[in-house]
């Protein structure tokens, strides 16, 4: 395929995804499905990845979020991005959009335990959606082999909240 | 009547009257003398009459006479000399020539005559004619005086020979002679019996004509059968209309004689009642009006004028169609003058007049009537002119206007007597008829009639004056059309000038400015208008210009009486009058500033104003378009030309009342032009001369404000809230607890503005949302100071002493925020929950660092130590419910900074709930690169 056509369609995507993201509402609403099935661009993802840390460590928290979101957008199944982006979101207080970009990871990548701990601490403590803050305490807790005490005992005081 | 006639008539007479009176006294004996009458009817006699046979010789009559004379004288036979004699006779009859023998030669030679007649008849050898012997001897006796001899002679002609051709002639000598001898009734008989006779008709005329003499002679009885006679006559030699006018000659002098004799006979019977009956008893006839004037003459001539004016009326009222009728009434007025009866030769006058006044009937009178009748109508128009008639000399020159060719100077003259008269209708209409309808001698127009239209303008100009104001439009509308005429008509009039000068003024006093202007206009298109006329036209422009608020046109009107009153001072009515000519021209620029001002017009609006000035300099109206020059510039938002006007005119009249605007003026233009700080200063300089200077300050403070110049504005604000009322509105309340909100952002007197701020607030009945949001945080604010001191009392011993001040600044605290809340609501709860929280966690805080009394043993430091927990531990529970409700607050409010703050407090609180650490990842770079 011609260079030019893949990066302009890569754009195309790019724009369409942020726009999901920012639609997104509600804690317990599952995100929608693009219409147009994302195009994997694991070596652009990267390059934005790499923008994006490099950003966050100068400070620049603006511009690390949009180059994560731009990576995010090019490899949704990018776990460690989509966390990182998640709690970039969460220090600017937007606590539904990062809960909604760690649902999205969660879906990408089921497995990676991290982003279900992140999902749970938002939804407990920034959403107070203590539902959801089990079930991902409790998914965190199933995919991690050690034993995390703490989080045992989180489970604990949210069963006992919620009974 | 007959004029020409009539003469010819009178001709006669004096031709008769002129024959020498030798030659009738030496022929009287055959002759009769008619024309001379006497003292008495007796007296009277006949017109002479000759008698005419043969025909007269080619060569001159003189000469024949001579040679016959001579004859006569040379020969010797009687026959001879008789016969010269005959032929002497007759030249002499037929040339009417003196000639032949004198007359004392021929007595003696017809005494030789009469030898040789008698000789002849004695002889009884005569071989000529006996009859003509006859005839010759008669006449020869009766040429020598012996009449009855000549009688006797024709007697015996008649009797021997009755059908000679001589008996006519014969019979009418004989009857001749009674006539002569006074045997009028012979004379009427041997009259009659030539006329009854076949005969000789010159003579059978001459013979009615003694016929009616006879009988005239024989007296009264017979005057009828005399006049039938000489009416005979009359119908035999005048039978028609035509023959009046070329009578016979021959019969003209019995014509005369006739007319005269019937005059006669009627003046001594019943006059015209008597020419009545006589004519009415006859077919009509050609020459009445003959008779009638004979009689009337009569009269006149013997001095009766009044019956000669009676019988002259009574022709015409008998034959009022008849052609001569106006010649009797005129023939009156003749004999009214002779009669040195003025008055009545004036009335005669007038019944001619009035009698053939109409139109029909003066058109039925001859060239020289109508003339006579105009003259008559002007004698008299003329004659009650002077009398001062008015009304009758009026009519008369009307009348005679429409009969005449003079017609203008006629009815220019009716129209004068019918406005003496006070008739202005009748005056008007006939100046108007001698000014355009009428015509003057010949076809040329009437050379007055300019005066005559200028006399119907006067007319109606006095009439105008007069009028009543509602009358006066009509009046004044008529008088307008009597100038269009005249102005058209007379275009070159000096007075039209003035008329239409005059006429703009007082169309324009009835508001009729459109009528004002045209008549302004039309005057002042004449080049002979004067200085004074085109003034007043011009003053009449001006003032309806400026009704109509055409300004432009009204200033140059202004302009133009300026320029002619300051030329000519005595134009003014008034000595003030240029000066008002001012005034009005600086409005009239003043209004065009206005209008220009109104329309957008800016820079002609500014221009206008200040013009002004030029005409009248620093004039009230001058001051005031500068003024207005300034609020143009205003108005057009060219803001620093406006306030530099406004400086200047402050500068130049600083006591005009004008001046105490320009203030506000400048304040306004500042501010528009984003001058905010010299609008403020501008305030505040006009609030040190106010007597209520706090509202210009206050607008100067917001002017501060918007310009960012705090230290002013707050200044202004410390020095308003220290001596502002307590608000009665809630415009009032706002604004100081907006300055208040200020100074407290300003960090000026803080605590003290936000405590005034909560007091206000919290006693005011008036609030907005920014004065409960402002108090709310000053509450806030106000309890975080506190709250602040709160922290900072250490609980040292006495606990007592030190709890209690901390117990009450917390309540302090508590109460501030509890305030704050009651003011601002969500929009501070977070942060009240928090800082709530917060104080009972501190006092708990501190109540578990508090001091341990140094004298308390070991149990009684952990019994102290255990008493401390307990009193903290509901203060802990307390800020943990407090800091727990806010964290829920997350749900409704959504997360604020100060949830936040709860929230860190309460993972201090309670970390195994709270206190949770988000985690990052790292990227495996090489693996992902491996990949």
């Amino acid at each position: 395929m011609h260079r030019g056509f893949h990066y302009a369609q890569r754009a195309l995507i790019i724009s369409v995804l942020a726009g999901l993201t920012a639609c997104a509402t509600g804690p317990g609403k599952a995100p929608e499905r693009a219409a147009v099935q994302p195009v994997h661009s694991p070596e652009q993802a990267r390059e934005w990845a790499i923008k994006g840390v490099n950003a966050h460590e100068n400070g620049d928290i603006p511009g690390a979020i949009k180059a994560w979101q731009t990576s995010v957008a090019l490899d949704p199944s990018d776990a460690t991005t989509v966390n990182n982006l998640a709690l970039l979101l969460k220090q600017q207080n937007r606590f539904r959009d990062a809960a909604n970009l760690l649902e999205q990871g969660v879906e990408a990548a089921p497995d990676v335990a991290q982003l279900h701990y992140n999902l749970a601490v938002i939804s407990e403590l920034y959403l107070l959606d203590l539902d959801k803050a089990l079930v991902h305490y409790q998914r965190y807790r199933a995919l991690t082999a050690e034993e995390d005490k703490l989080v045992a005992g989180w489970i604990a005081d949210l069963e006992r909240r919620l009974q | 009547m007959n004029r020409q006639f009539m003469r010819r008539l009178s001709l006669a007479v004096i031709l008769i009257s002129a024959v020498p009176g030798g030659s009738v006294a030496a022929q009287e004996s055959f002759r009769v003398e008619l024309g001379r009458d006497g003292e008495t009817l007796g007296d009277m006699r006949p017109v002479f009459l000759k008698f005419e046979s043969r025909p007269l010789p080619a060569i001159s009559p003189k000469e024949v006479a001579r040679r016959y004379q001579k004859l006569f004288e040379k020969s010797d036979e009687p026959e001879v000399r008789i016969d010269a004699l005959n032929r002497l006779n007759n030249i002499r009859d037929r040339s009417g020539q003196d000639i032949g023998f004198s007359d004392e030669q021929q007595s003696a030679v017809y005494e030789e005559a009469l030898a040789s007649y008698e000789s002849i008849l004695a002889r009884g050898s005569f071989s000529g004619k006996l009859d003509e012997l006859l005839y010759q001897m008669a006449k020869a006796h009766a040429l020598t005086g012996q009449h009855e001899e000549s009688i006797q002679r024709l007697r015996q002609l008649v009797g021997l020979y009755p059908r000679s051709s001589l008996v006519p002639e014969a019979r009418f000598r004989i009857a001749e002679a009674a006539y002569n001898a006074g045997e009028y009734q012979e004379a009427e008989t041997g009259y009659r019996q030539l006329i009854e006779g076949d005969g000789h008709q010159d003579l059978a005329m001459k013979a009615r004509y003694m016929l009616g003499w006879s009988q005239f002679k024989q007296g009264p009885a017979a005057w009828n059968r005399s006049a039938e006679t000489f009416m005979a006559l009359l119908d035999q030699h005048l039978p028609s209309e035509a023959t009046l006018l070329d009578p016979p000659h021959t019969g003209l002098d019995m014509i005369e004689d006739s007319f005269r004799v019937l005059a006669l006979i009627a003046a001594r019977a019943d006059n015209s009642a008597t020419l009545a009956a006589w004519l009415g008893n006859r077919a009509p006839v050609a020459w009445p009006h003959l008779l009638y004037d004979r009689l009337a003459d009569l009269h006149a001539l013997e001095g009766r004028f009044d019956l000669a004016v009676g019988i002259n009326q009574a022709f015409a009222g008998n034959y009022p169609e008849h052609s001569a009728a106006p010649d009797f009434l005129a023939q009156s007025v003749d004999y009214w003058r002779m009669a040195g009866d003025t008055s009545k030769a004036r009335e005669a006058r007038a019944d001619y007049v009035a009698r053939y006044q109409s139109q029909p009937k003066f058109q039925e009178l001859r060239g020289q009537q109508q003339a006579l009748w105009r003259d008559y109508s002007r004698f008299l128009g003329d004659y009650h002119y002077a009398a001062q008639d008015w009304t009758s000399a009026a009519g008369y020159y009307e009348v005679l206007a429409g009969h005449s060719g003079d017609t203008g100077k006629l009815l220019h003259l009716a129209g004068d007597a019918r406005l003496q008269a006070g008739n202005r209708n009748k005056a008007l209409e006939n100046y108007r008829s001698a000014a355009y309808g009428a015509r003057g001698g010949g076809q040329q127009r009437y050379p007055d009639a300019a005066e005559a239209g200028w006399a119907a303008i006067k007319v109606l100009k006095s009439t105008l004056e007069e009028s009543a104001a509602g009358a006066a439009r009509g009046v004044l509308a008529e008088l307008s059309s009597e100038e269009q005429q005249f102005g058209k008509t007379f275009t070159q009039d000096p007075r039209l000038s003035g008329l239409r000068a005059d006429l703009a003024n007082r169309w324009y006093e009835v508001g009729a400015y459109d009528e004002a202007l045209a008549y302004a206009r039309s005057t002042l298109v004449l080049e002979s208008a004067k200085t004074e006329e085109r003034y007043a036209t011009w003053l009449v422009t001006a003032r309806v210009r400026q009704r109509t608020g055409e300004f432009g046109l009204e200033e140059r009107a202004w302009r133009q009486a300026l320029l002619l009153v300051d030329s000519e001072p005595d134009l003014a009515t008034t000595p003030d009058e240029p000066e008002q000519i001012r005034e009005q021209l600086a409005t009239a620029i003043y209004r065009q500033g206005e209008r220009a001002a109104a329309s957008g017009d800016t820079a002609v609006a500014v221009a206008h104003f200040q013009r002004v000035n030029s005409v009248v300099p620093n004039t009230e109206i001058a001051i005031r378009a500068r003024f207005d020059a300034s609020n143009a510039l205003l108005k057009a938002s060219e803001w620093q030309t406006a306030i530099n006007e406004l400086n200047r005119f402050r500068l130049d009249y600083p006591a005009h009342e004008l001046t105490e605007e320009v203030s506000e003026k400048l304040v306004y233009a500042y501010h528009e032009s984003r001058q905010p700080l010299k609008a403020a200063g501008e305030l505040m300089a006009a609030s040190e001369r106010a007597q209520e200077p706090w509202p210009l300050k206050l607008r100067a403070a917001a002017l501060y404000h918007q310009a960012g110049e705090l230290p002013e504005r707050n200044a202004l604000y410390m020095d308003w809230l220290a001596v502002a009322p307590d608000p009665d509105a809630a415009a009032d309340h706002v604004q100081q607890q907006t300055m208040r909100h200020r100074l407290i952002e300003s960090g000026v007197d803080s605590v003290r503005q936000q405590k005034a701020m909560v007091t206000r607030e919290a006693a005011s009945q008036w609030h907005s949302e920014e004065t409960l949001l402002w108090a709310g945080k000053a509450a806030l604010a106000l309890g975080a100071s506190v709250a602040q001191e709160f922290a900072a009392i250490r609980l040292e011993h006495p606990l007592e002493r030190a709890l209690e001040r901390k117990q009450k600044a917390m309540e302090q605290a508590q109460a501030y925020f509890l305030e704050a809340e009651s003011f601002a609501g969500e929009t501070v709860a977070s942060e009240v929950l928090y800082r709530r929280a917060e104080l009972y966690r501190t006092l708990a805080a501190d109540l578990m660092a508090s001091e341990v009394p140094s004298e308390l043993n070991e149990l009684e430091a952990m019994q102290y130590q255990m008493l401390l927990e307990e009193e903290a531990w509901p203060l802990e529970e307390r800020a943990m419910e407090l800091h727990s409700r806010n964290h829920g607050r997350i749900a409704s409010q959504g997360f604020d900074e100060w949830i936040g703050q709860s929230l860190e407090a309460l993972a201090v609180m309670h970390p195994g709930r709270y206190d949770r650490e988000l985690r990052w990842m790292s990227w495996n770079m090489e693996e992902n690169e491996g990949a």
